[in-house]
């Protein structure tokens, strides 16, 4: 709330701020309905509305639109298939509206004048703790004990087993960690380059050709990185789905 | 990356697909062809036009500026975030017990090495993803040629 006041409207950082859209208190608790939320809201809703539209018509022959929704879903139903093979079917809703969210939002942060929610890590950190915690209790409700022998690796002689599982549980612990890290940092980095080059390009003058000329570059290549990021959160939400189902690394 | 490659290969299997609808609504009875036919009908145009979706799918995402970028990222972040984040639980241990500095040394380099463990363990998935994808990619292009 406080950052608000302190970013300068100038600074690339100005893109990120959460702004409220309205001041609701309950109970000491903000619980105003802010720029971030509303725009989580709106990918949803793009999403389902697309998805939903698209395949209203439920034709055998799939006209233009259908296709773009059956890619969309055959995109990630093989990639379950792949990495997690056919027991991963049933984890197919998770992970299709987890990649459907992030892409969503990815994608509606590249329009002008919009806000891009995966910038930010509490974003990001829940929707990877909601796979950390699904795939832990996964892993322990199909395993049980045996979950445990995850984080000893086989045929390392038993004195080695002090320093290397204590290595495997941390390693496994940082996965949520790196998870969520890779989508925001990755998102954060490319929106305040563009915003870096968008002020060149107007103090520059005459020559703010270049960085101009360098923007139409940078954002084909933000929109391809907001779709790659959004598949490699997936594809590695489907490894350690992997991993819990069929305990191996 | 694939924006220049995406209209078009969407539009192909679309009017394809049309095409032999159209001609399997003229052939067949009343209720039009079978869906096993159609979807043979499909994966054959389909394969015609050289578009195999999954695998291809897939090659098209690793390849390209925006796709090496994401590998660089995805194993440097790995080792970035163990060493600072268990150097950080090395440093708020000691804080708490007043050991300085042992945890933080201790945890500096459980950190390092829990990361080096998750980028190598990453770097060997991706090695083994771009594997496959080159083996489909062998064996469509094998099975073509032998069609031609």
């Amino acid at each position: 709330m406080s950052v608000e006041r302190h970013i300068d409207h100038s600074s690339p950082m100005y893109q990120f701020v959460i702004g409220r859209l309205n001041d609701w208190q309950l109970g000491g608790l903000d619980i105003s309905f802010s720029k971030a939320a509303a725009f989580m809201f709106g990918a949803v809703i793009v999403a389902t509305l697309f998805l939903v539209l698209t395949t209203s018509k439920r034709a055998i022959v799939p006209g233009r639109w259908q296709s773009v929704s059956e890619l969309w879903y055959e995109f990630i139903a093989d990639m379950i298939k792949e990495t997690i093979g056919s027991e991963g079917r049933k984890y197919f809703p998770f992970v299709f509206s987890l990649f459907s969210f992030i892409v969503m939002c990815n994608l509606i942060g590249m329009l002008p004048y919009s806000y891009t929610v995966t910038s930010h890590i509490a974003v990001t950190i829940m929707l990877a703790l909601s796979v950390f915690v699904l795939t832990t209790f996964i892993g322990i409700t199909r395993h049980g004990t045996n979950f445990l022998s995850f984080f000893v690796p086989k045929g390392v002689p038993f004195v080695m087993l002090l320093l290397v599982v204590p290595i495997e549980v941390l390693s496994y612990f940082m996965r949520p960690i790196s998870h969520s890290v890779r989508l925001f940092a990755n998102m954060t980095a490319g929106h305040t380059m563009l915003k870096v080059f968008g002020s060149f390009v107007v103090q520059m003058g005459v020559f703010g050709v270049l960085p101009f000329a360098l923007i139409v570059a940078l954002t084909g290549l933000e929109v391809a990185i907001a779709v790659l990021q959004a598949y490699v959160f997936t594809i590695l939400t489907c490894l350690y789905l992997n991993d819990a189902i069929h305990l191996e690394h | 990356m694939s924006d220049p490659q995406h209209p078009s290969s969407g539009e192909q299997p679309a009017q394809v697909t049309t095409q032999d609808s159209t001609q399997g609504a003229s052939e067949g009875s009343s209720q039009g062809p079978s869906l096993d036919e159609l979807g043979g009908r499909i994966s054959k145009a389909r394969h015609g036009a050289g578009l195999d979706k999954s695998a291809e799918e897939l090659g098209e995402l690793e390849r390209g500026a925006g796709a090496d970028l994401s590998a660089a990222w995805r194993i440097s972040i790995e080792i970035v975030v163990a060493l600072v984040v268990c150097t950080a639980i090395g440093w708020a241990l000691d804080y708490w017990f007043g050991t300085k500095p042992w945890f933080m040394l201790l945890f500096l380099f459980l950190g390092g090495a829990a990361g080096i463990n998750n980028a190598v363990r990453t770097a060997l998935r991706m090695d083994a993803q771009a594997a496959e994808v080159m083996q489909r990619k062998a064996q469509t292009k094998a099975s073509t040629a032998k069609k031609e």
